[in-house]
């Protein structure tokens, strides 16, 4: 209802903007042909007029940009609330469980397994929330030291595995190397770590029941190595594939809104990739059609 | 026994809620989307006494549903429980139809006692509707029938 309510005011200053600027249109045509003999008047009109047009379309677009700016950060602002706020709910209602009840052993244990999953949920939500802030910030200079990336994946992938309760099969793994020896990658840990967790986290989340996953790293040139983090999910269209890199963008549609999160992950991932020198893209067939993630990052020439 | 219907997307949340309600002796069944709450809310048995429903639902969101089922004439006692305390969230809970609303996160003690509250009314109401009948039910025999 309310993003209906802001459509009709993002109309509202469009239709504005437009008959403004026709209107400047029109009083520019009369002025040339008031003042047609008179040359000086002339080229005021032609000069002031143009400005007058150019300010009035430039104000619109602004206008319009920073409606839809807010409009995400609305959004935003909605699911990190509920993002903090579901697992301190579920665990506070836990823990007064255990408070007034007499719960036997094996109910204990399942709760407190519950709560620790809690816990875990929050722990993400809020470092994600940091690290966007951080990113965004550029405080934090990169710490340039030679990573091995095959080992960061291979930890992020069994970290992951963990803790979506996966069989190892549902997620697959699989290095691509010519030849022996390590694969280095200057950069900080922390943030390539937060790169691969949020790309399998988003491949697993929006994979349906149906978990397939696919991981692949190969190195494509002596100087750079790809991820591909390859799904059979719910897949996009083509409109959105540069858009969801965006801060707080979410995919709009029925099956999307069903999956829950915050919109910061692959702003992250395109902020880490750049600040690394590298590049990430988004390809899909299309809804339906699952999609597949692209990294490719500059490899440290070998000594 | 009183039935309850949880309408809640959040597992942990769904499950901390049925062990809760079953140990204060209610008959609790769990849905986890709008479209699913409204059938069962439709269907004329099992009948729930009060419903549990959450706002931040997929399909259709809890502020839907209420509204949906008052459009429909069916006045079940509705406790709205959501991540969204703003005032106007609140408001705009009860303006859909809702009876109770309660921030997440919430009190168990409290939530209880305000299930019992609007179990507490519901069946004021009903002892009431049957008392006002019985007299003009006993009006209306017709010979050895009665109504």
């Amino acid at each position: 209802m309310t993003s209906g309510g802001r459509r009709k005011s993002v109309a509202f200053f469009i239709i504005l903007g437009v008959c403004l600027a026709g209107g400047a249109i029109a009083l520019n045509v009369g002025w040339i042909i008031v003042s047609w003999q008179n040359v000086g008047l002339l080229i005021v009109g032609l000069v002031v007029f143009p400005l007058f047009i150019t300010g009035v379309v430039l104000n619109t677009i602004f206008l319009v940009r920073e409606i839809r700016r807010s409009e995400h950060h609305e959004a935003f602002i909605n699911a990190v609330t509920h993002e903090l706020k579901t697992p301190v709910a579920s665990m506070k209602l836990y823990l007064q469980t255990l408070q007034n009840r007499q719960v036997d052993d094996a109910k204990r244990q399942e709760f407190y397994a519950v709560m620790l999953q809690d816990s875990d949920r929050l722990q993400a939500t809020i470092e994600q929330v940091l690290r966007a802030g951080e990113l965004r910030a550029r405080r934090r200079r990169p710490v340039h030291m030679a990573i091995d990336v095959s080992a960061l994946v291979s930890e992020c992938l069994s970290l992951a595995r963990t803790r979506h309760r996966l069989p190892p099969e549902t997620l697959t793994y699989l290095e691509r190397f010519t030849n022996n020896g390590p694969r280095l990658v200057l950069g900080d840990e922390d943030e390539l770590k937060a790169v691969v967790t949020n790309l399998l986290d988003n491949a697993i989340k929006y994979s349906g029941p149906q978990v397939r996953v696919a991981v692949e790293l190969e190195q494509t040139d002596s100087a750079t190595i790809t991820l591909r983090v390859r799904d059979q999910g719910i897949g996009m269209p083509q409109s959105e594939q540069k858009r969801i890199f965006k801060r707080f963008y979410r995919i709009p549609g029925a099956m999307a809104t069903r999956i829950k999160g915050t919109g910061l992950g692959l702003f992250i991932v395109r902020s880490v990739v750049a600040r690394h020198g590298g590049k990430v893209y988004a390809e899909s067939g299309g809804p339906g059609h699952g999609s597949t993630f692209i990294v490719k990052l500059p490899l440290v020439a070998p000594q | 026994m009183s039935r309850i219907l949880v309408v809640e997307d959040e597992q942990h949340l769904a499950d901390g809620l049925r062990y809760n309600l079953e140990a204060e002796q209610y008959d609790v069944d769990v849905v986890d989307n709008g479209e699913e709450a409204l059938k069962r809310l439709s269907a004329d048995s099992p009948r729930y006494d009060v419903v549990i429903l959450d706002v931040m639902l997929p399909g259709i969101d809890g502020f839907g549903v209420v509204a949906e089922l008052r459009r429909q004439r069916r006045f079940v006692p509705v406790l709205m429980l959501t991540a969204r305390g703003r005032s106007e969230d609140v408001l705009r809970g009860f303006g859909a139809g809702a009876d109770d609303y309660l921030p997440k996160p919430f009190e168990l003690p409290i939530l209880l006692s305000r299930v019992q509250g609007l179990l507490r009314r519901h069946e004021w109401f009903r002892q009431e509707a049957a008392a006002q009948m019985a007299p003009i039910a006993a009006q209306f025999s017709f010979r050895d029938k009665s109504l």
